[in-house]
């Protein structure tokens, strides 16, 4: 079965511009992919339009193994750590590979990586909270993504619920933030935080632990990825689990997440670190080293999917993240949207993702300039430039 | 693609055990049972598990591969390990079967057309060192450019001068094969744990040459600075097994303990762990050999696993094994020293030639 066609298509949703893939055989199957990578998708659509593309056409579709290979260690310029753009467009690729591998076995993909241990995937929501400035607000939504819409797990960052302009202040604000979301969702409730690494060690230390007493079920990148002193000191003293993962790609880069072990939950996106497949391989290195898998996603419901379909094999799976906004791209992309209930996503029994994308919609919507504030060059001080 | 029968096959001369799982769709998939799995208390639990089996999808079935054998927490000996890896085995030969595809294509694809083979078993009851060249030079002559040799018999000296007088002609064997495969082949000498520490530098400092590969098992241990010393102290490199599931291959690469692996699909978790396994050598920089121990059926699993790699040593078989063809219903194509992909058909590549095998009602 070779690969005849290629189709890129950036998507406006919302909030961003997706990247979605259409791969299509010479025996007729379309397999449906994503490579979205928010504020570098005309980088990512360029690196598969002018160097995935051309290397995939006319080959066989059975090529997942050789596309990553070839891009880690054949192309000099490609190789290594490979780069998100890159790794996104061949993390893309692979997801439409393997559902047309699927299709064509008449298996789902989770049937071809060695089966599934659950039917079902518990998500965690974010973005929940958008419109939101006040530490009120952020709990009256809390409670309405609880208690309306029925998930058992949520993320947002309490700092971003802090008026205030001195980090000093904003920790205690965001403690406080946090405790008021506890007394407001009660015990069952699984308080993920992320802080976007915008702290310093002090400021995180201090923060943790003044959550000691919240329950929170881990917080996220306190600081920058690459304070790793900072993060073997927090991760001595902290209470509350520590997760980071989404900016390592594939094994070789985990290889080094692994051995500074300063996290207990590693946080791979399925859409950036080589495919779903390279995630798979992830997760089977972090089993015997007792770190769990809470895969970051933050695109739409074809890379949600996809990611579920490679959580539901990993015995270390945890819980998997979902934009609220994934709930839109389910009912507008899918001619029949994915089962998403009290906070789980149930796997379609489909072949290959299961999906059936709704490509005239798809098309029908096109790019839009959508470059987010927080890529903005600002001053340091927050101020205009 | 339900299960509904099953039976087990064996050659008239009870060497080789394969098991036939039958679907309803008329597919059968086919694992060669390991032999560690044949006494009589494996033989009642493979009953058992084959029993609950039947009525089952055959792709819903997933408590059977590696990884939910360590989810469930189970905790295995080789013998158990093994047979779940023929369950495995059959379990994807058939879904593979079905869908008239080589496995290395359900698992994501082959990154090459070919597989080195390397056969061992060829020296057996040679004793001189000329014996070994020549025989290895006729090897090469076929086209083998990977062999493996054992050329330490049991060490029965009692003294430490006897002893090393007895290792003295094992390293006569292996400088004379180097010379006779001299820049056409690589050598894998096998030491079958039989030497010890000191032994193994003694020998291994003596025969470091391009020609050399790795020692195999060079003694009984698991002593990760052990063996990495003697690489440090001798510069040859050293391939040893890592203990079944994840956890002990984590701790092989983390510890560095060999820069060589071996894996065998038959027997240490079937061919979609083992592919897995394997994988995770590459950010180690880790070689994999994949060694075919139980004829040419394991050959075929070995090679599904083998082929997704993107640099596979070779794959690891007895000579006999590779003159095992009767037993398939398809010939491998072996051309040069190495298995052609391409000839492998769908499922396992392992389709036993019926004629060859007697039924034996399991139920």
């Amino acid at each position: 079965m070779k690969i005849t066609k290629i189709e890129t298509y950036l998507h406006y949703s919302e909030w961003r511009n997706l990247i979605l893939i259409r791969v299509e055989t010479d025996e007729g199957l379309v397999g449906l992919g994503e490579a979205t990578l928010r504020n570098k998708e005309k980088a990512v659509l360029e690196a598969i339009e002018s160097h995935v593309k051309p290397m995939l056409l006319g080959r066989d579709v059975y090529s997942v193994n050789h596309l990553f290979h070839n891009f880690y260690e054949e192309d000099p310029w490609r190789s290594g750590s490979g780069g998100v753009v890159f790794l996104s467009a061949v993390s893309g690729l692979d997801m439409a590979i393997w559902d047309l591998i699927g299709q064509k076995a008449g298996l789902p993909v989770y049937q071809l990586f060695g089966g599934r241990i659950r039917d079902r995937i518990r998500l965690y929501a974010n973005r929940w909270f958008i419109g939101c400035n006040t530490s009120d607000e952020y709990v009256e939504a809390a409670k309405h993504v609880v208690n309306d819409l029925g998930f058992t797990a949520i993320k947002w960052n309490p700092l971003y619920a802090s008026q205030s302009e001195e980090d000093w202040k904003r920790v205690d604000d965001a403690i406080r933030n946090v405790y008021d979301t506890r007394d407001a969702l009660g015990p069952d409730v699984d308080l993920c935080i992320e802080l976007h690494a915008a702290m310093d060690y002090e400021a995180a230390r201090r923060l943790l632990e003044g959550l000691r007493e919240a329950d929170v079920f881990f917080a996220e990148e306190p600081m920058k990825p690459d304070n790793k002193d900072g993060f073997r000191r927090l991760a001595k003293r902290s209470r509350v689990p520590l997760a980071a993962g989404e900016r390592v790609f594939t094994r070789y880069g985990y290889k080094y997440y692994i051995q500074e072990h300063n996290h207990s939950i590693a946080q791979p996106d399925m859409t950036h670190c080589g495919g779903m497949l390279e995630t798979k391989h992830i997760s089977t290195m972090l089993l015997p080293n007792n770190i769990k898998i809470a895969p970051h996603n933050s695109n739409s419901i074809i890379a949600t999917t996809a990611a579920a379909h490679v959580d539901s094999t990993m015995p270390n799976f945890l819980i998997q993240e979902m934009m609220l906004e994934v709930l839109d791209t389910n009912r507008n992309l899918l001619k029949t949207p994915v089962r998403i209930e009290d906070g789980y996503l149930y796997l379609p029994e489909g072949p290959g993702l299961g999906l059936e994308p709704d490509w005239d919609y798809i098309r029908s919507v096109g790019y839009k300039p959508a470059y987010s504030e927080f890529f903005k060059m600002k001053s340091m001080d927050g101020g205009k430039q | 693609m339900k299960i509904v029968d099953y039976a087990l096959l064996y050659t008239r001369a009870k060497d080789a055990c394969v098991l036939k799982l039958i679907l309803d769709n008329g597919v059968c998939g086919f694992a060669q049972l390991p032999e560690i799995c044949r006494e009589e208390q494996q033989t009642a639990l493979l009953g058992q598990a084959l029993d609950s089996l039947l009525g089952k999808d055959v792709c819903a079935c997933d408590d059977f591969h590696g990884e939910n054998m360590i989810a469930h927490g189970k905790q295995y000996d080789p013998a158990a390990l093994a047979m779940h890896s023929c369950l495995s085995n059959a379990l994807w030969d058939a879904a593979a079967r079905c869908a008239d595809l080589p496995l290395y294509q359900l698992f994501g694809g082959s990154v090459q057309s070919k597989v080195d083979l390397c056969p061992a078993g060829w020296d057996a009851g040679l004793e001189q060192p000329e014996e070994y060249a020549a025989r290895a030079a006729q090897l090469v002559e076929e086209g083998y450019r990977l062999l493996c040799m054992a050329p330490v018999k049991k060490l029965t000296a009692r003294t430490t001068d006897e002893r090393k007088l007895q290792l003295q002609s094992a390293v006569d064997c292996i400088q004379q094969v180097m010379q006779a495969v001299k820049k056409r082949a690589q050598v894998i000498v096998d030491l079958q744990n039989k030497l010890d520490y000191d032994q193994a530098i003694w020998l291994a400092s003596r025969i470091d040459a391009p020609e050399l590969l790795c020692l195999l098992h060079p003694f009984d241990s698991e002593d990760a600075v052990a063996l990495s010393r003697l690489e440090e102290k001798t510069g040859v490199s050293v391939c040893v097994t890592p203990g079944a599931g994840s956890s002990a291959l984590m701790a092989c690469l983390q510890n560095r303990r060999a820069d060589y692996l071996l894996f065998d699909a038959a027997s240490a978790g079937g061919m979609w762990y083992a592919r897995r396994l394997s994988a995770l050598c590459e950010p180690y920089y880790v070689h994999q050999i994949f060694q075919a121990a139980e004829g040419i059926a394991s050959l075929c699993v070995n090679a599904q696993a083998a082929a997704c790699l993107p640099k596979p040593a070779c794959i690891l078989c007895d000579i006999r094994a590779l003159k095992q063809q009767q037993l398939l219903a398809d010939p491998l194509q072996i051309e040069d020293g190495a298995l052609c992909l391409a000839s492998l058909g769908a499922g396992s590549g392992f389709a036993p030639n019926l004629q060859m095998f007697s039924e034996d009602d399991a139920q």
